[in-house]
């Protein structure tokens, strides 16, 4: 997996290392799954009010935000 | 499992939207973006040798270039998109432009936090005013101003006008900072202990920064494509909201 | 006949102004605000561990910046009242000129407490006067014409939003800050008796800043406004 270039081994610096790919992997998996929940809930609401358009049911009190 | 499946009793309802707002968030696209992510990861950690000088912490290196460049690319469309929706008023536009500000604050978020992890190691400093992480913090608040900026107006089109203005005076802003950081610069030479030359990278290193890059850039494009198809969605939702209010009425 | 430019934008920095100095309030809440702002640096400062030359053109820079957004966030909130500002955009005036007008009575505003805070911080420092206070001055005529473009335009946006107190400094401070570091810089070279060459970078630094905006942000404010 590693493979030693200089005589005496280069600086253990591997902590940084990791914590950098780690939180780059969370950051970019985080956000993908954040858009997913938001898509998902705009898409709930999408159903519910189309199935609904047809009974005038009172208007969804609910956030208008679907940010 | 990347891909938003509609369930079989909405079918009809998403059939007739097909048009609008696009079939799923997360299309082949983003498949692409992350099986090339995930490569580029097991080729860096597992395939790539440790530089001798400056430890694993080299390879953070690998991560941050291709995001600042991602934040770049996001950015650019935030800007070019500011000024087309200034010009045509089209509001794909501008929704284009608010995908690009969010996909660009998180690849910003990226930068500015593998940065410091990669200095610390490297230069012996968490922090350095050189010219792109002054640039990219800049950005950063920028950025998260033009969110901001967008959450606090209610109006569509004024919102749209708004983030068009605040867009196009940022990208103005540019090169006011490099000039601030070059004069900074040269007037305040770093007192850095170990300050590398830019690394010749042998080629085993290059191909693995090439694919990061590009796998980055097409991580990017499919973020800023799915983030557009939610805004597609979230529009159509407001507008049946808005209708709906009115009839309640 | 339309007025010319410049006149309507004179018009419009008088009605503002005037307004002003009716009351007076504004004007002596940003310069106690200013005056105290350089109390308290003043207080937090170790005198042993840095010099007051050395100090002076941050804290003044500092508070500059922070005074001037205090004293923008006012020049929109007037026009608000009794939608005020539906009287002026149909009035035969150039949108350029209102956003011109706003900008100068903003900018006298601005220049207004300087006059006054500048010699405070002078003095506080010890700085020798007769030479500081020409330098000083000069700088912060052309850091206020940056500040007070990008802030008009700012302020006039964030006025109807609902984050209006949150947004001006959000917005503006990126922008005010290559503005206050050339006239921080340009004030540290010339009061350490540098020579004059080597603040010109800061000087066209600053000028271009104030050039660039100045037009940018006229372009832009009609925009801001309903079609």
């Amino acid at each position: 997996m590693m493979m030693q270039m200089g005589a005496g081994g280069p600086p253990d610096t591997s902590t940084y290392y990791h914590i950098a790919y780690a939180w780059a992997a969370i950051l970019y998996t985080g956000y993908s799954l954040l858009l997913w929940s938001r898509g998902r809930r705009v898409r709930a609401r999408l159903r519910a009010l189309r199935g609904r358009s047809a009974s005038p049911g009172s208007a969804g009190a609910a956030a208008r935000r679907g940010a | 499992m990347t891909s938003v499946s509609v369930p079989d009793d909405a079918r009809s309802a998403t059939q007739t939207t097909r048009a609008a707002s696009g079939p799923v968030l997360f299309d082949w696209l983003f498949v692409v973006a992350v099986v090339g992510m995930i490569a580029a990861y097991v080729r860096a950690i597992f395939f790539t040798p440790i530089e001798a000088l400056q430890g694993a912490a080299q390879k953070i290196y690998y991560v941050h270039v291709p995001a600042a460049l991602s934040a770049y690319i996001a950015l650019g469309v935030v800007a070019l998109m500011s000024i087309v929706y200034l010009w045509l008023h089209d509001e794909r536009a501008d929704r284009l432009a608010e995908s690009g500000g969010e996909v660009g604050l998180l690849f910003l978020t990226a930068v500015l936090t593998t940065g410091p992890l990669w200095g610390k190691p490297i230069w012996g400093t968490w922090w350095t005013w050189d010219a792109r992480l002054t640039l990219t913090l800049f950005l950063w608040f920028l950025m998260a101003g033009y969110l901001v900026l967008r959450g606090a107006v209610d109006d569509a089109a004024m919102r749209a006008r708004y983030s068009a203005v605040l867009g196009i005076l940022a990208a103005l802003l540019i090169p006011f900072i490099h000039l601030s950081v070059y004069l900074f610069n040269t007037l305040h030479p770093k007192p850095i202990l170990l300050k590398p030359e830019r690394p010749s990278m042998p080629n085993e290193m290059l191909v693995t920064f090439l694919g990061f890059f590009a796998a980055c850039s097409v991580l990017c494009i499919a973020l800023i494509r799915a983030r557009y198809r939610y805004g597609l969605e979230r529009d159509a939702l407001r507008a049946l909201e808005l209708d709906e209010g009115d009839v309640s009425e | 006949m339309r007025p010319s430019l410049l006149a309507s934008a004179w018009f419009i920095a008088r009605k503002d102004l005037a307004i002003e100095f009716r009351t007076r309030t504004a004007f002596l809440a940003v310069l106690v605000f200013a005056i105290l702002g350089v109390a308290i640096f003043y207080f937090a400062w170790d005198a042993t561990a840095v010099a007051a030359i050395d100090l002076a053109p941050g804290v003044l820079w500092v508070i500059f910046t922070f005074s001037g957004l205090l004293s923008l966030q006012r020049s929109f909130g007037v026009e608000l009242a009794d939608r005020a500002m539906d009287g002026l955009l149909l009035s035969p005036i150039d949108r350029e000129a209102i956003f011109l007008g706003k900008a100068l009575a903003n900018l006298l505003f601005v220049l207004g407490v300087q006059l006054l805070t500048i010699p405070s911080v002078a003095l506080l420092y010890n700085l020798p006067l007769g030479r500081t206070l020409p330098i000083l001055f000069a700088i912060a005529v052309l850091a206020a014409v940056g500040l007070v473009a990008v802030g008009t335009l700012f302020s006039a946006m964030a006025a109807n939003t609902r984050l209006a107190e949150l947004l001006l400094p959000m917005l503006s401070l990126p922008f005010f800050v290559p503005v206050v570091y050339g006239a921080a810089q340009a004030t540290a070279t010339l009061l350490a008796g540098r020579p004059l060459a080597e603040a010109a970078p800061f000087f066209k630094l600053l000028i271009a800043l104030d050039l660039v905006f100045l037009t940018a942000c006229t372009l832009a404010f009609p925009y801001t406004l309903e079609e």
